[in-house]
This record gives C-alpha cells, structure tokens and sequence, in this order.
C-alpha cells in the first residue's frame, strides 16, 4: 500500500517536472497562446520584451529607430520635466535631435540600460492609447507650460510645431502601450507604429509626464528604483571630508 | 553579451543613418534665459515675492524649488498636496523617515529624486545638488524643517544642499543656505571642540543652550533685543564659533524664523535647524 502511494507521488512529481520543463523549452508557443487576446501593438510590445529579454541584437532595426518618437519625448519632457533639466538640456537636446545617428543611439542606449533588469522584470503588455491625440495632448501641455515658466524664447514656436509635425509624420497611426512588470523598472512604455502590414516598437521610456502616465507608481516601487542598478545610484558614494561635524554638517567641527 | 551585439548594431545604424535636413534644428534657437529668473517668475505668480520673509541672501543657484503656499505645496510648479495655513491636515509620518518626516511630503521627494535621476540617465545632467524653499512667511516653520528633512532623506547618495529663499531690500530674490542637525540627532565625539550653540524659540520666548560644558546654563529672553545682546556675549566667548543650532517650535512662522535669525546670524552665520533632534556629548 505504502510502495503504490510512494510510486503515485513520484508519478505525479514527474509529471509537475516534465510540464514545468515543457512549458519552459515551449515558452514562444505558450505567449503566443496569451497573445492572441492582445492587440497588434501590445503583441509587438510583447515581442519586443521577449527580444530584449533573449539579448538578441536585432531588437531596434534601423528603420524603425525614428525621430517622431525622440519628438514626441521631448515634448513630454517639456509638458512635464524638471524646469531645471530642460534649462540645462534643451539645446542640446534638441542639437541632438536633428542628427538621426543621435536619435538612434539614444533609443539603443535606453534598450541596453534596461536590457538587465528587464530579463527578470516580468513584464507584460496592459494598457494602450492610440498615440495621435496624446501627441496634440502633449504639445499643448508644453506649450502652455514653457510660456507659465517663462521658458518661451527666440524660434520656440518653430521648434515646437517642428517637433508636432514629426512626431505625426512618423508616428501617426501608433500606439503607445504600457507595460506592467513584477520588479524594476515596474513599468515601461514603448510606442509602435505600423510599418508594411506589422507592427514594430519604435521608442521606449520608463518615464511618463503624469498627465500622460495615469496612476502614479506606488512609493514600493519608486524606493526600489531609486535603488536600481539601471539608474547607477546604488554604487555611487557620498564623499567624506576629514574634519567635518558629520556629513549632514559639511564644514570644519572648530567651527560648531 | 547584449551590450556588444548592441553597439555592434549601433555601429551598423550610425554607418547606414540618413542624414536628415527637415529634422527640427536648434540653429537659431535663443539661449534660455538664467534659472534664477524662472524660479522669480514662479515665485511671482504664486507667492509674490513680497510674502517671502525679508533677508539677506546670496544669489540664487539651480536647484530643485519648493513652493509651500498657505493652501498647497508644490515642487517645481507641480502641485503636491493642499496645505491649510501651511500645514497637512491629517499628518501621517512616513516609517522610513528618520527625522519623522510626513509621508506626503517623503512620497513627493522620493518621486521627485526618481524622476531627477532618469532625466539625469536620458539628458546627461546632474542630478540636482540644491533645493531651494520658498516659503509664504506666515507658513509655520516646521513645515519647512520637516519639508527640508523629506528632501534630504530621500536624496539618493548624499543630502542636498538646503536653501530658504527671502526677499531682500536691495537684491530682489537672495537664497540663504542652511543645514540641518542630522534626523537621527548628531553624537558629538569624547573632547570635540564643538559649542553646540542652540536656541529654541517659541513666540516671545528664545532659550540659549550649548553642549559644551563651560557654557554655564541655560539662558532664556523674551525679545529679540536680549537675545542680540545675550548672542553678543556669547560670541565674545567663543569667537570662532559660527554655527547656530534653531529649534522652531510649531507655532513659529517662517518670518518669526527669520526675524530671529536676523539677530542670529551677524555672529553665527552659519544656521542649522531642527526638528527637536537631539545633539549627545560623551
């Protein structure tokens, strides 16, 4: 009695390894089992996940890094970014933005930080908005925002509806779809556009205007990336100055 | 692996990349004005200038700016909470907070050091090493400590540099530096030469104390007149000492801070406040 019960527990041990490991050799055929409930562009997002997740290095092709995507983040930027960093960065953002090798370079080098944790992050498509009228949203967002601040200078208005102009020309028709992942980055967005027929991921971020983004991600969430390897602080050490009061006192303890 | 299969790519795109004529240029795209003028647009339009506590200052610097109204609080000109004469409503600390700091106020920075540090990876600028405090000078004064503490706590690395901004007589919007006693109190070593200078002040009421053991007792004086007096001696006594510990209580506004501080800060220029943090000699 003793030997069957022990044989049907190693039956049915075998039979939870062999589906395990069935469902581990099969994982495409299972996704795309999942898939098949998703739209295009989340399935493309998905796609496009699962390539970064395998290191392959074809995940950003060339014709599908282009510049409507870098238009449309710098606007959102605009709409929603520190005051502080667009004084600094606008420039030189936009130097960059008028070169197409940057272009390209900025959206494989955000591919690659993310490229680790994104392997164990879990992520799956959600959410997804047709991307046109968040464009529209989102210029005039940062429009209004660029006069409040007094930010408004020089060739602005040329610029701005430059980078409008762009973003619909190459975008136009395009998703932007949410992804919601387990661990870091927790969440990301990619936008996709249809290119002969199929969808492709031409753009990715993990940080949206909150007026584009919805709900904010949760304090958990936030205190486990400040701390992520993907955005380097976790390595980073506080300089110590020999004599100081401490390092919330930097100055010469003679003087406290 | 993926790193090199990935510039191998790059590589491939920067050779193959179209050059792009019609792409948005900067060519003629004026510099942007100076950060200090939008952070006194700001200011203007939400706070006017004229109910920041009147000070001496120095020029102000880039950094992350905090605006705390009677009615709301904002960072950058995002707002974050709604205030009621400067203060949460229903204040809930925040367990991660050392210092005891809101959670609302901790959420708000912790959020706003993220959002810094991805501009930081995507922009390749720093992550901002100042927060500047513009305060309505009718706002308790702990809200700015405890709005101070949130800051520092959540900045990833090292505290920021911490700046109150006044409104001075001949220089427009000035910024005035301060420090805080860290938010788990500051241990003082066996034999450290420091003073220990702090004053508690309450409305009407301002008590002298000092860690160092010849600073006889306690000194207590009803108006700002005695207290520059009582300042005056002590830094007679001890004329190297430039630090000056403040300790607000919760009914003292930010222009009652800085009235006292006018007093203060001729002798010790140096002003470190706190929320009630203890400072331990041996």
């Amino acid at each position: 009695m003793q030997s069957v019960h022990l044989r049907s527990i190693a039956a049915l041990a075998l039979t939870t390894a062999l589906a395990a490991s069935a469902s581990g050799c099969v994982r495409g055929t299972v996704m795309a089992k999942l898939d098949s409930d998703l739209a295009p562009a989340q399935r493309a997002a998905n796609s496009f996940l699962h390539c970064v997740e395998m290191g392959s290095s074809r995940c950003v092709k060339v014709e599908d890094a282009v510049g409507g995507w870098d238009a449309f983040y710098i606007l959102g930027w605009l709409g929603g970014g520190s005051p502080l960093s667009i004084l600094e960065a606008l420039p030189n953002e936009l130097s960059m933005h008028a070169n197409p090798r940057f272009v390209q370079r900025r959206f494989v080098a955000e591919v690659e930080r993310y490229a680790v944790p994104i392997r164990g992050a879990e992520c799956d498509a959600g959410d997804l908005q047709p991307i046109d009228p968040l464009i529209d949203q989102v210029a005039q967002v940062a429009n209004e925002r660029m006069v409040r601040l007094g930010l408004w200078r020089g060739d602005m208005s040329g610029v701005m509806q430059g980078l409008v102009d762009e973003a619909h020309e190459t975008l136009g028709g395009g998703f932007l779809v949410r992804l919601d992942c387990s661990h870091d980055p927790h969440r990301l967005w990619v936008a996709t556009r249809e290119v002969d027929g199929r969808h492709v991921v031409v753009g990715l971020t993990t940080l949206l205007p909150r007026f584009l983004g919805g709900a904010p991600p949760s304090r958990e969430d936030v205190a486990d990336r400040l701390v992520s390897r993907s955005l380097g602080l976790v390595t980073s050490q506080a300089p110590v100055v020999a004599g100081d009061v401490d390092p919330w006192l930097p100055f010469p303890i003679e003087e406290f | 692996m993926f790193g090199l299969l990935t510039s191998l790519a790059l590589a491939a795109l920067i050779t193959l990349a179209p050059t792009d004529d019609d792409a948005v240029t900067h060519r003629e795209f004026e510099r942007l004005q100076g950060y200090s003028t939008v952070v006194l647009n700001h200011v203007s339009d939400r706070l006017g200038t004229d109910n920041l506590p009147n000070a001496a200052g120095l020029p102000v610097e880039p950094g992350i700016f905090v605006t705390v109204l009677l009615d709301r609080l904002q960072i950058y000109d995002r707002d974050i909470v709604g205030l009621n004469a400067g203060r949460l409503d229903q204040a809930v600390a925040a367990h991660e907070c050392v210092s005891g700091c809101a959670l609302t106020f901790y959420d708000a920075f912790q959020e706003t050091w993220l959002e810094a540090a991805i501009e930081s990876s995507v922009h390749a600028v720093e992550i901002p090493q100042r927060v500047l405090f513009a305060a309505h000078e009718q706002v308790p004064a702990r809200s700015v400590v405890d709005l101070a503490y949130a800051a520092a706590e959540t900045r990833p690395v090292q505290p920021p540099s911490l700046h109150l901004l006044v409104n001075s007589a001949n220089g427009g919007l000035r910024a005035m530096r301060f420090y805080l006693i860290p938010p788990g109190g500051l241990d003082l070593r066996q034999g450290s030469a420091a003073l220990g200078l702090t004053i508690s002040i309450s409305r009407g009421k301002y008590v002298v104390k000092a860690t160092d053991p010849r600073f006889a007792r306690e000194h207590s004086v009803g108006t700002l007149a005695e207290l520059r007096r009582l300042l005056a001696d002590v830094k007679r006594r001890y004329p190297g000492k430039e630090s000056a510990i403040i300790v607000p209580d919760a009914q003292v506004s930010v222009g009652e801070l800085m009235a006292a501080l006018t007093v203060v800060r001729p002798g010790f220029p140096r002003i470190v406040l706190s929320a009630g943090q203890r400072v331990r000699t041996p």
